[in-house]
C-alpha cells in the first residue's frame, strides 16, 4: 500500500529525514517510535504534504501512485489521513459543514454522487458513537475551544467518517487521559480491516497496549534503526531510547 | 483635466448664494441661517487634503478633483427600474432616493411612525426640530458634513413616537444612476426614536451605473431617547464607481441600546464617519463593521464612541478582508469623559490581507479621563493562517475552498449578529461567491 524508499527531507536547510525505508501492506498496523527530535512528526507531515518541508531525495508510492507528486487534498482523496498531533482550531467553521464538504470531495474523486443530508447525518450519528463524541461538540466550530482530549477524539471521529485507506496517527496518545486513550484505541481497533492500514507515531509504548501493532520501527536521527514486532516496543519501554543510541554507536 | 482644491471649493461656495436664494420661499429662517453657518465652516476648512490628520490615509479630495466635472449636467435623470435593485424579500417601510431625489415612498405607515421630507417641512415643523436638527452634526469639524448642511436638498425626517415598536424595518435606498459625467448628491436624515420605543433602520447604498462616478455625501443625525432600542444597518455592497462620505451622528440617552452594523463590499472611496455620543446611564452600544474590498477600492471607517455619563457599555468590532491593491483604513476613537465612571468600552479591529499590494491602516485612539473604567482595544492585521489551510486540505478540501471557508468564517462572525434574517442571508450570500473565489 505504502512504499517509502530512501526518503530524505529537510526544513529550513536542516536535514531531518536521512533516508527512510518502509513498506506497509493493507491490513497492517505499524508503530513508529523514537525519541524527541528523531523525525517522527516530520515523517508524518511529509507524507501528508505539509509544504514547509523539502524532500531532497527518495520516493513514496501510495497505492501504486507517486504520493509526493500530489497536493495534500489529492492525498486525502486518494485515501491518506493524518490525525494531527496538534489539531488546528478553526473558529467560525462548523465541524459538520466542513466534514460534509470533505466527505463529498472524496466521493467526487471516487466518482460517487454527493451524499445527501439525511444519509450524511446518519453516518455522523453512527461514527459519533464509536468515539463517544457528543453532538454538542459537533455543532460548535471546528476544534474551537475543545479540550486536548476532545480534539484528539475529533481527529479519530473524522477518520471514522472519511474511512481512509491509510491512517497516520501522529502522537495521538499525547495529552490523553486513560479513559480517552481507551476510547481512541477502541475507535481505531473497530475501524481496522483487511483493506486499510494504520501507522501509529508515538513516543511511548502506552497506546500500543490498546492497539496491538504488527510491526514496530524505531526512528533515530532521521533513520529507521531497528524494526521488530510488538515485543520491541516493550523492550524500548523497559530499556529506554539510550539503549538504541548505544546500539547505534556500536554499529556505526 | 483635473481641477484644484481651491477651484472646487470656490465652485461650491460660489454656487451657495444663488442656491440659498433660490430656496427662499421654501425654507424657514432657521434653516437659512444654518446653511449660512455651514457654508462659512466649509469655506474655512476647504476639502480635506491628506495633510489633514483625519484624512491622512484617504485621498478623498484628490479623487473628487479627478472625477468631478463641474460643467457636466449635475443630476442626469433616468427612470430606471429601481425595483430590481431592492433587496429581495426585505419588507418594510421604504424610502427610495434616486440621484438624491425621492423616487418612491411607502404609504400606510403604522401608528407612531412619521416620515416627512426634510426639505419640505413648514416653519412650525422646523421650529419643533430646533433642538435636534444639526445639533449633533459635526459640520464645524468636517468639511463634508458642512457641505451637506449647506446644500442638502433632500432627505427624511423619521420620527417614532414614544412607547411603540415598529415591527417592520424602515429601509432607505440611496440609488445613484449617473448617465453622463459625475453626479453628486447631498442627502440628509434626521431620525428620532421616542422614549421606550424600538425600531430597525436599514440604509442601502447602490450605484446602479458603475461606469459613471458618483459622489454621495450623506449625513444623518439619530436621537435615541430613554429606553429605546435601535438596530441600524448600513450596506454599501454595490458601490463600484462611488465616492461616498457618510457622516452619521448618534446620541444615546439613558438605557438606550444601539446595534449598528456597516457592511461595505465595494466603492472607489468610501468614508464612513460614525460618531456615537453616550449621553446617558446604562446605555449599550454595539458597533460593528465588515469590509471586503478588492481592485483599487478604498474603505475608511472612522468611528468615535464618546462616553460622557457613567455606567454605560460599548463594544465595537470591525473586521476587514483586503484583496488586490485595495486599501482599508480604520480609526476608532473612544473617549471616556471625567463623569463617565464605571464605563466598559471595548474595541477590536481585525484584518486579513490577501495580497502583497493590499494595505491596511488601523489606529485605535483611546482617551480616558475617568479612573474607574474598563477599556480595552486591539488591532490585528495578518494573512490567512497557513496551518488552518493545510488542516482543511489534509481532509480533502482544495486550496481555494479551504481559504474560502476560512474567509467566510472570518466575515460571518459579524453578519451573524444581524438580527434581521432576510438581510443577514442576503449579505451572506452576496459575500460568499466572492470569498470562495479569492485567488490568493
Amino acid at each position: 500500500m505504502l512504499i517509502i524508499d530512501n526518503l530524505k527531507a529537510s526544513i529550513e536547510e536542516k536535514q531531518i529525514l536521512k533516508g527512510i525505508n518502509l513498506q506497509i501492506k493493507a491490513g497492517e498496523v505499524h508503530a513508529i517510535m523514537g525519541p524527541n527530535g528523531s523525525g517522527k512528526s516530520t515523517l508524518a507531515s511529509v507524507l501528508a504534504g505539509r509544504d514547509s518541508y523539502d524532500v531532497s531525495d527518495g520516493s513514496v508510492s501510495f497505492l501504486g501512485k507517486d504520493l509526493l507528486d500530489m497536493t495534500p487534498e489529492l492525498r486525502a482523496r486518494e485515501g491518506l489521513f493524518l490525525a494531527f498531533q496538534y489539531p488546528i482550531e478553526i473558529p467560525g467553521v462548523s465541524s459538520t459543514n466542513f466534514l460534509k464538504a470533505a466527505v463529498n470531495k472524496i466521493r467526487e474523486h471516487r466518482g460517487q454522487d454527493a451524499m445527501d443530508a439525511v444519509t450524511f447525518l446518519k453516518l455522523i450519528k453512527e461514527k459519533m458513537k464509536l468515539v463517544e463524541i457528543d453532538q454538542s461538540l459537533l455543532s460548535r466550530s471546528l476544534n474551537d475551544g475543545f479540550s486536548g482530549g476532545e480534539k484528539k477524539r475529533n481527529e479519530i471521529f473524522q477518520m471514522a467518517v472519511l474511512e481512509p485507506r491509510l491512517a497516520i496517527l501522529d502522537e495521538t496518545d499525547s495529552g490523553l487521559d486513560i479513559d480517552a486513550l481507551r476510547i481512541v484505541a477502541n475507535g481505531v481497533n473497530t475501524l481496522r480491516n483487511k483493506d486499510n492500514a494504520t501507522v501509529i507515531v508515538t513516543h511511548y509504548q502506552r497506546l500500543l497496549d490498546y492497539i496491538i501493532p504488527d510491526f514496530v520501527h524505531v526512528l533515530y536521527d532521521g533513520k529507521i534503526v531497528k524494526s521488530g514486532t510488538k515485543e520491541l516496543a516493550l523492550e524500548l519501554e523497559e530499556k529506554g531510547y539510550d539503549w538504541i543510541r548505544e546500539d547505534e554507536q556500536v554499529t556505526s | 483635466m483635473s481641477i484644484t482644491e481651491r477651484e472646487l471649493r470656490d465652485y461650491f461656495t460660489g454656487r451657495f448664494e444663488s442656491f440659498n436664494q433660490g430656496l427662499n420661499g421654501n425654507q424657514s429662517l432657521e434653516i437659512k441661517e444654518l446653511r449660512q453657518k455651514a457654508i462659512g465652516a466649509f469655506a474655512k476648512q476647504g476639502f480635506p487634503l491628506t495633510k489633514n490628520e483625519e484624512y491622512k490615509y484617504t485621498p478623498l479630495t484628490k479623487a473628487l478633483l479627478k472625477s468631478l466635472k463641474l460643467d457636466a449636467p449635475v443630476n442626469s435623470e433616468t427612470i430606471p427600474t429601481c425595483k430590481q435593485h431592492l433587496i429581495p424579500e426585505l419588507e418594510g417601510h421604504m424610502l427610495v432616493y434616486l440621484n438624491g431625489k425621492l423616487a418612491y415612498r411607502s404609504e400606510d405607515l403604522p401608528e407612531g411612525l412619521e416620515i416627512e421630507q426634510l426639505d419640505r417641512l413648514d416653519q412650525t415643523q422646523i421650529s419643533e426640530l430646533k433642538n435636534h436638527l444639526a445639533t449633533l452634526s459635526n459640520y464645524q469639524s468636517d468639511a463634508f458634513a458642512a457641505l451637506n448642511t449647506a446644500f442638502f436638498q433632500s432627505g427624511s425626517l423619521i420620527k417614532i413616537a414614544a412607547n411603540i415598536t415598529i415591527d417592520k424595518p424602515i429601509i432607505i435606498y440611496h440609488f445613484s444612476d449617473g448617465q453622463s459625467g459625475t453626479i453628486y448628491t447631498q442627502t440628509r436624515h434626521l431620525i428620532m426614536v421616542g422614549k421606550n420605543s424600538r425600531a430597525t433602520l436599514v440604509e442601502v447604498n447602490k450605484n446602479l451605473n458603475p461606469e459613471h462616478q458618483t459622489f454621495y455625501n450623506v449625513a444623518s443625525e439619530v436621537f435615541l431617547e430613554e429606553d429605546t432600542q435601535l438596530h441600524y444597518y448600513k450596506t454599501q455592497t454595490e458601490c463600484s464607481g462611488s465616492i461616498i462620505v457618510d457622516n452619521t451622528n448618534i446620541n444615546q440617552k439613558d438605557r438606550s441600546h444601539l446595534y449598528c452594523t456597516t457592511v461595505t463590499t465595494s466603492g472607489t472611496i468610501i468614508r464612513n464617519n460614525l460618531n456615537v455620543t453616550i449621553n446617558g446611564e446604562y446605555c449599550e452600544s454595539y458597533i460593528n463593521g465588515l469590509y471586503l474590498v478588492n481592485g483599487k477600492d478604498h474603505i475608511d471607517n472612522h468611528t468615535t464612541v464618546d462616553h460622557r455619563i457613567a455606567n454605560s457599555y460599548s463594544n465595537e468590532l470591525y473586521k476587514g478582508i483586503i484583496d488586490d491593491a485595495a486599501t482599508g483604513v480604520f480609526n476608532g476613537k473612544i473617549f471616556v469623559q471625567p463623569d463617565a465612571q464605571k464605563t466598559n468600552a471595548f474595541q477590536s479591529n481585525k484584518n486579513l490581507l490577501l495580497s502583497d499590494k493590499a494595505s491596511m491602516n488601523t489606529k485605535p485612539q483611546l482617551e480616558i479621563w475617568a479612573d474607574d473604567v474598563k477599556c480595552s482595544h486591539g488591532a490585528t492585521t495578518g494573512q490567512i493562517d497557513g496551518e488552518q489551510v493545510f488542516y482543511l486540505r489534509s481532509r480533502g478540501l482544495d486550496e481555494q475552498q479551504a481559504k474560502g471557508l476560512l474567509l467566510y468564517a472570518f466575515a460571518t462572525e459579524l453578519l451573524d449578529r444581524i438580527s434581521l434574517p432576510v438581510l443577514k442571508d442576503y449579505l451572506k450570500e452576496s459575500i460568499s461567491d466572492r470569498l470562495y473565489s479569492c485567488e490568493s
